[in-house]
């Protein structure tokens, strides 16, 4: 087994005893390190509000000159989230700054939750019924919301 | 004042030249012949001949020295530097919109940039200059690198690092950083290796450092946060996994946009600077939407070609027609809008078309690969090896007509009368549903016997010009200029080849009941019969071994008059083939999708 | 610590819809199946064989323990190779070197190009093939 970087270990550390507010880290697997699980909270304010979205992410070798890999395990309705979960999302992609940290990231997909950006979507059905028909947008993404993620389902 | 692109480009002479000499126009240096069609073909050769001029460049040198000003030292020792005769066969000055800077190499083209940016800098903004090369230290070297990566960052365009400063603010305070960071030029690495503390923790890896001797810190200048640093080992992997796939490297730190300058990664590591400025010239090359700069697009061709089309000129690629096409000195023709083999009449959409109906059917197509044809006559299988469809077997000497396998007389000196018949023909007798099929079936046939003509050709030409051309010279002393009309009419042959090929493409898609189709393939067969005409001739010359060597030379340049005319016909017949393909996109007579 | 299964599949599947090789494709039989367990993939037939110009199609299963053990590859069009079971269209393990001597680095694309090669070995080349089209 590889020796873990010191970034990691102190990354991984700091999300248990210090978490985000309103996202819970866990790591499922001790022998691997580099593999973490997530419980996000939806944002208020949002479609999302009240769910609790499980994500898995991935910190490859390269990690932090390249980004984590990252994606949702709950189905999410959002135009920049596809159905196997991967996000698009530009820090995760070529807007990655190795100073940029697995907190930096999971903040960045939550505000990605309250705020989509349908003009660079995944999903181009999704994007156009967020920019024409928001409040249809928004019924079907608390929905998805109630059906997938309500705090209840995870036991 | 603000120079107009033209302006711009023809004060540029006076740099080149000192101010006493009057040179007008169209060649930039040691350039002998005023002929603008001439190209190129054997650089180096020529540039010995022009060595003669060698003393303009000295008598500069000699000027320069005497210079006062010390921020012009180095912008003398520029001019003085070996790159002057580097781009020295670089050809042809900017007139008009049809003209180009032809360069026979990148080296040579980014040689010739420097030379333009540095006068752009010294005329325009003495300032700048100053301030690029102030510094004692300053070497020759590094003067340069700092202009590479202006233009580098800059899409090697002039204009646009014209605009930029006059843009500039004018106020003096912060102006010299203003004018650094605009052009990119601000934002060195730094080393830091002491601090007040005892240790540090670099942001990346999270390592504690304590000697700082052994591992320092990395920051850039004039990026203000400081915590925006790293140790020197996750900076340089930092920059080496970027460098690949970037001309422009940002500041280590989060979202900030800090860009690292050239010079200071050339100075942490050379490879990486190499890397940026590959990597800025190939997104620059590839760039459909800049028409200013090409680079050939033939493969291991490294020629690269500057047009007068600035970045605002847009071209809609899908109703022009009149398509740019332009010659490296190579004389590789390719298209400005596509970047592929020049295609005149057709126009790049409808090309992309006909090689996507290519390839749908290219299994069912396959036979018409096929080289070989048995006469028709004997049943000897008969290999086309030269370029005239006008057959005559070897074995039975039957003459026949390769297209339509018909006796050879009443082709009226050229095959175009049964390519019409058959064409007809096979629209009587198939049905609806298959005539799209059979029809495009013709085309391409027409299409692949015209490029397989013109790759014949080429293959004669090529005989015809190393052999020909040294016997010539040799026997008769005379020079290669003397001789160009043989390369010219040759040229000039496989152009035409190349727009009949493509001109088939066209008629493809158009609807043949129109008048203006019966005027394009009116066209198209005069300019057919003259390739016949002429290739048919200097096929003989080539061939006719009745004739001692001696004699089939003479026979050259006896017909000089002739095939210098046919030059020209050639061209003109060209023209039209080319406007009338205009008007039938312009009319949209496209009925075939 | 090597990469988990999702994130490999996820790679795979990336590379998959970019293209991939020239000579295979394969993708998610259903673009929602979360646990990315259900592929197919069409393999070229290799030139300069009766297989020529023919496609094949192939069902790949990657369960839980992938890539710790290889994916099961069943063929969907009859081909007749001695690593392919002619009944079922199942891929015999033992007699497919890739898939027997699996290693975790091999992927789904790996398999197929190597399912390619043995379309020309000369153990393989001789055997008769059935009817272009036909299926298990």
């Amino acid at each position: 087994m590889s020796i873990l970087p010191k970034r990691i270990i102190k990354e991984t550390k700091n999300l248990i005893v210090d978490p985000v507010p309103g996202m819970k880290t866990e790591i499922p697997d001790e022998d691997n390190l580099r593999y973490l699980t997530v419980q996000m909270e939806g944002p208020g304010n949002s479609p999302y509000q009240g769910g609790v979205f499980q994500l898995e992410l991935y910190l490859p070798e390269e990690y932090p000159m390249e980004p984590p890999k990252i994606r949702f395990l709950t189905p999410v309705y959002h135009p920049n989230i596809d159905k196997l979960g991967r996000i698009c999302l530009d820090v995760l992609k070529d807007h990655w700054s190795p100073a940029f940290q697995i907190r930096t990231v999971l903040l960045s997909i939550q505000q990605l939750l309250g705020t989509p950006n349908p003009d660079d979507p995944l999903l181009s059905d999704i994007a156009e019924l967020c920019k024409n028909d928001n409040a249809k947008y928004c019924e079907i993404a608390k929905e998805w919301t109630l059906k997938y993620a309500a705090e209840k389902k995870k036991e | 004042m603000v120079s107009t692109g033209t302006d711009f480009y023809s004060n540029n002479n006076n740099f080149l030249y000192s101010s006493d000499e009057e040179n007008d126009d169209v060649e930039i240096m040691f350039d002998d012949s005023s002929d603008e069609s001439s190209h190129i073909d054997d650089t180096s050769n020529k540039l010995q001949s022009f060595l003669p001029n060698k003393n303009k460049l000295e008598k500069l040198a000699s000027i320069s020295s005497f210079s006062t000003k010390n921020t012009h030292v180095l912008v003398e020792l520029l001019k003085k530097d070996k790159i002057n005769n580097e781009i020295a066969v670089s050809h042809r000055k900017f007139k008009n919109k049809n003209d180009y800077l032809l360069f026979p190499n990148k080296q040579n083209f980014i040689n010739y940039q420097i030379l333009e940016l540095n006068n752009l800098l010294s005329k325009y903004n003495n300032e700048l200059t100053s301030i690029l090369c102030d510094k004692p230290d300053n070497s020759l070297e590094e003067y340069k690198d700092r202009l590479i990566s202006l233009l580098a960052t800059n899409s090697w365009n002039i204009f646009q690092i014209e605009k930029k400063l006059i843009n500039l603010p004018t106020e003096k305070e912060n102006r010299e950083d203003n004018i650094l960071s605009t052009t990119g030029l601000l934002n060195d690495i730094i080393i830091i290796n002491n601090f007040d503390q005892d240790a540090l923790d670099c942001p990346i890896c999270c390592e504690t450092i304590t000697d700082f001797e052994k591992t320092s810190f990395i920051k850039i200048t004039n990026c203000d946060d400081s915590s925006h640093i790293a140790c020197k080992d996750c900076y340089i992997t930092y920059l080496k996994s970027n460098i690949s796939e970037t001309f422009s490297i940002n500041c280590i730190g989060g979202a900030c946009k800090t860009k690292i300058s050239y010079t200071s990664i050339k100075k942490f590591n050379e490879t990486f600077f190499n890397n940026l400025i590959k990597f800025s010239l190939l997104q620059c090359f590839n760039d459909l939407n800049n028409l200013a700069i090409n680079s050939c697009p033939e493969q291991e061709c490294d020629n690269v070609i500057l047009t007068n089309y600035q970045d605002d000129s847009i071209i809609d690629l899908t109703t022009t027609v009149n398509l740019e096409s332009v010659s490296c000195l190579n004389c590789h023709k390719f298209c400005l809008s596509c970047k592929k083999e020049s295609h005149s009449p057709i126009t790049c959409i409808l090309l992309k078309k006909w090689f996507n109906k290519i390839n749908e059917g290219n299994e069912s197509l396959n036979w018409v690969l096929n080289n070989t044809q048995p006469c028709p006559n004997c049943d000897v299988d008969i290999e086309k090896i030269d370029g005239c469809n006008h057959m005559k077997c070897g074995f039975c000497k039957y003459e026949f007509c390769w297209i339509c396998n018909k006796n050879w007389e009443g082709h009226g000196g050229s095959f175009y009368d049964c390519m019409n018949k058959r064409d007809m023909d096979n629209k009587k007798e198939k049905n609806m549903q298959n005539q799209s099929f059979t029809r495009f079936r013709n085309y391409y046939k027409f299409f692949i016997e015209s490029e397989n003509n013109m790759l014949l050709d080429m293959r004669l030409f090529n005989n015809l010009t190393s052999k020909k051309l040294n016997n010539l010279s040799t026997l008769f002393g005379m020079s290669f200029v003397e001789l160009e009309f043989l390369n010219d009419c040759l040229r000039e042959l496989i152009q035409a080849r190349n727009m009949i090929k493509y001109s088939f493409a066209l008629l493809y898609f158009m609807d043949q009941s129109h008048n203006l189709f019966y005027i394009f393939t009116h066209n198209q067969m005069s300019l057919f019969s003259k390739i016949d005409e002429v290739s048919e001739l200097l096929l003989d010359i080539n061939m006719d071994s009745t004739l001692p060597n001696s004699k089939r030379d003479i026979k050259v340049l006896q017909m000089k008059p002739y095939l210098i005319q046919a030059t020209s016909m050639l061209k003109r017949l060209q023209q039209n083939l080319s406007k009338c393909g205009q008007d039938l996109v312009e009319k949209k007579l496209v009925i075939y999708n | 610590m090597a990469i988990p299964r999702s994130f490999r599949l996820l790679e795979e599947l990336e590379k998959g819809e970019k293209g991939g090789s020239q000579a295979c494709s394969y993708g998610l039989t259903n673009g929602d199946d979360v646990t990315m367990t259900h592929w197919n993939g069409t393999i070229l037939g290799a030139p300069n064989s009766v297989h020529a110009n023919r496609i094949y199609s192939v069902e790949i299963i990657c369960d839980d323990t992938y890539p710790d053990n290889p994916p099961l590859i069943k063929f969907l069009s009859k081909i007749n190779l001695q690593c392919v079971d002619q009944a079922t269209g199942d891929i015999i393990v033992e007699k497919f070197s890739i898939m027997k001597n699996w290693k975790r680095s091999t992927t789904i694309e790996d398999c197929l190009l190597e399912l390619r090669k043995e379309m020309v070995t000369p153990a393989n080349k001789a055997l008769p093939q059935p009817k272009e089209g036909s299926t298990f």
